[in-house]
């Protein structure tokens, strides 16, 4: 079920989905650049009372965000029980992009200064 | 001359190796536009070279305006043809957020024909859950070399420091890969090389979940916080005061042997009033910037610092704030000096600013002395509820309460009138794991910062002083502090403080509480002609009563000395860490303002009440 990132509750998993309207773009690169990308697993690690910020995981980092920014984050609970989705040690779906950098030699040559 | 640059994201250990590597013997290097510091210093095992360390971030792409001079500045120096090369340090233990920074780096070196190291730091945390990098692997898929190394053990050091000695500005990279990729691609190769070479973080974070359990409990936690918070406020008065008073002893001791010798009078006087009694106002304060440093430095060293904010950021969002921002401001309840320091952890430059709001507003330590005549001199020493409260204790708490209450007031409101979203950032704070502080760097910190204060704002609290005195003495030499200029002066504001009841010798008082308000005791002792008013009150307190002081005018004196900032020494420091002559004259004539009009209020409410 797609919610938002506030509403994970304490100890749950969830897999990002997207962001809302209201998040500003800088924001949006930000978070993105921090590890909250779309496909990514995220753990809530603690919910504090009172409203205080969460503290989520993601990949090997650790962040705490406040509901304004964390209410912009779509999410989709992991069932417990159901196989959490993993991170692939595979090559991702994008073409290796190293290797396609590294074998373009147009690219290479246009940036040599 | 060889010159690298030392750059990385928050919490990736930089600044532990940048001090290993140089020796601690660095100084701060002059960028514009950048608060926080970016030192500069010699390689202790290379030769004639130099290393500077750029403030952390986590992005070339600037999300506020400072974020922008930043990274202004680091574009600036990639243009400059000293700079040999680029160390780009990771976290070993948390691949995908350092790669993505790492990448941009990177393509930004290679598109301007830099040289760059990859530094895969923390290499001994992966050693210690028997880990390892493949840095060669790593090495060839980003085309640049990556040296393995531990900041903290000094483990790839020798290996580092081998190759910034055969660095060459004139060597331009061969490679130029990623000149021309996209943002979406550096990002979906730092996923993919992350999930290669990046270590599983289960382990890493188990134990920090773990701690977090209790430092973030909902009971424990406010428990610990409390405690924390109260051994941070116990250190700036109670471990800094003897190093605060060996301070005024030694330039007591130095006055004492100098100024006897001095044969004419005017320059006698001049050096114990002005330069002895300058050089103690603003010297005082050194050892409780050096402690509070220290302290705040245990707490981000080790990781708690980023809980607290978390645990404070709620609360004091609602007047503008930031969690961040809870530390400064109780440091300002000892005093505003190291406050305005402490408040640089604040990455937002808008809570920041708004933190420098309400600094001033803290009842700190020097407001005590004044507080404490003026409770004595109106509020009966009685008590009430069968001997349980004492009403000038009381009286105490509500003028301490006052001020904070106004502070709060005050963020709050300008927190709402004005908005300036290019110098906000959101809460999205990375929460480090807990790691023993390293102490020598810390040391040095604490050390940089009281320089800091002497070299900076002490010039400019030193000629204040020398002006104060300079109206204090002449023109009749001293003799008579009623008929000196700044007496002039008092009789000329007096018109001002008439409306509630205050003559022209509290008038001349408050102008020389500007040098610290508990000067506003001793100056009010002298206009009285009372000696060595500042150390027994009571003379003094039975003056003010035999003078028909009201105790509307007295409340109101209270009032004003609560929101008034006429500290020399506040102002100048909010001068050199805002950067800006604008913030701290504004702020001088709005609290200026904002005192006279409460403590008029205050004035024609109490008497009207009594």
């Amino acid at each position: 079920m797609t919610t938002t990132l506030w509403d994970i509750a304490e100890g749950q998993a969830a897999i990002l989905t997207g962001y809302t309207d209201r998040l500003e773009q800088r924001y949006l690169t930000r978070l993105t650049e921090l590890g909250f990308h779309p496909g990514e697993r995220v753990v809530c690690m603690h919910a504090p009372r009172f409203g205080a910020p969460r503290v989520f995981r993601v990949s090997n980092s650790v962040f705490s965000i406040e509901d304004t920014i964390a209410r912009c984050i779509r999410a989709t609970r992991i069932e417990a029980g159901a196989a959490a989705p993993t991170r692939s040690t595979a090559k991702s779906p994008v073409t290796s992009t190293v290797d396609a950098l590294h074998a373009d030699p147009a690219r290479t040559a246009a940036a040599a200064p | 001359m060889t010159t690298a640059v030392l750059i990385g994201s928050p919490n990736s250990g930089k600044s532990l190796l940048f001090n290993r590597l140089t020796g601690l013997h660095q100084k701060v290097a002059n960028f514009p536009g950048i608060t926080v510091d970016v030192t500069e210093g010699a390689l202790l095992h290379v030769p004639d070279a130099r290393l500077l360390d750029f403030p952390g971030t986590y992005s070339l792409h600037a999300i506020s305006r400072e974020e922008q001079i930043a990274v202004d500045n680091f574009h600036r120096l990639m243009a400059d043809p000293e700079l040999s090369a680029v160390l780009c340090i990771i976290d070993s233990t948390r691949m995908e957020k350092s790669l993505h920074f790492a990448l941009q780096v990177i393509r930004e070196c290679h598109r301007s024909g830099k040289q760059v190291v990859v530094l895969a730091n923390m290499i001994d945390v992966l050693h210690e859950y028997d880990m390892n990098l493949d840095a060669p692997a790593l090495s060839a898929r980003l085309g640049v070399p990556v040296l393995p190394l531990s900041g903290r053990t000094g483990e790839g050091l020798p290996a580092l420091e081998q190759a910034l000695g055969t660095l060459d500005a004139s060597a331009a990279q061969a490679t130029a890969s990623f000149a021309e990729a996209s943002d979406t691609e550096l990002h979906d190769l730092a996923v993919e090389l992350a999930a290669e070479y990046g270590m599983n973080g289960e382990v890493l974070v188990r134990n920090q979940t773990r701690i977090d359990a209790f430092f973030l409990h909902s009971v424990f936690g406010g428990f610990v916080f409390v405690a924390i918070m109260y051994l941070l406020f116990q250190s700036i008065f109670t471990w800094a005061a003897p190093a605060m008073d060996a301070i005024q002893g030694s330039i007591g001791w130095l006055a004492d042997q100098v100024v006897p010798l001095i044969g004419w009078a005017p320059l006698r006087d001049f050096m114990s009033d002005a330069v002895f009694s300058g050089l103690g106002a603003f010297l005082v304060f050194v050892p409780q910037i050096f402690v509070l440093t220290l302290v705040v430095g245990i707490m981000e060293d080790s990781g708690y610092m980023a809980r607290a904010a978390l645990i404070c950021h709620r609360p004091l969002r609602a007047f503008g704030l930031t969690g961040k921002s809870f530390v400064p401001m109780l440091s300002g309840v000892a005093c505003a000096i190291p406050a305005i320091y402490a408040a640089r952890s604040i990455d937002s430059p808008r809570k920041r600013f708004l933190t420098y709001l309400a600094i001033p507003l803290m009842p700190c330590s020097a407001r005590l002395p004044v507080y404490t005549l003026l409770i004595a001199t109106f509020i009966p020493a009685d008590t009430a509820l069968g001997g349980l409260i004492g009403l000038q204790g009381l009286a105490m708490f509500l003028v301490y309460f006052f001020g904070m209450a106004v502070g709060m007031i005050v963020t709050s409101i300008v927190s709402r009138v004005t908005s300036d979203p290019d110098q906000d950032l959101p809460f999205i704070l990375e929460m480090p794991p807990y790691r023993l502080p390293s102490w020598r760097p810390l040391l040095r910190h604490a050390w940089n910062r009281a320089k800091h204060f002497i070299t900076k704002a002490g010039v400019v609290i030193f000629w204040v002083t020398v002006t104060v005195w300079f109206l204090g003495y002449f023109p009749n030499y001293g003799a008579d502090l009623g008929q000196s200029y700044l007496g002039n002066l008092g009789r000329l504001i007096d018109p001002l403080f008439q409306p509630m009841g205050l003559d022209w010798r509290y008038a001349v008082a408050i102008l020389s509480s500007f040098l610290a308000r508990e000067v506003f005791v001793g100056t009010l002792g002298t206009m009285f002609g009372i000696e060595g008013a500042d150390e027994n009150f009571v003379p003094l307190v039975d003056q003010i009563r035999d003078s028909g002081l009201t105790i509307g005018s007295g409340f109101a004196l209270l009032v004003f000395f609560a929101v008034a900032l006429q500290c020399v020494s506040t102002l100048a420091l909010l001068r050199t860490e805002s950067g800006s002559r604008r913030l701290p004259a504004q702020m001088f004539a709005a609290y200026g303002a904002l005192a006279y009009v409460l403590a008029l209020i205050t004035y024609h409410l109490v008497n009207a009440l009594a």
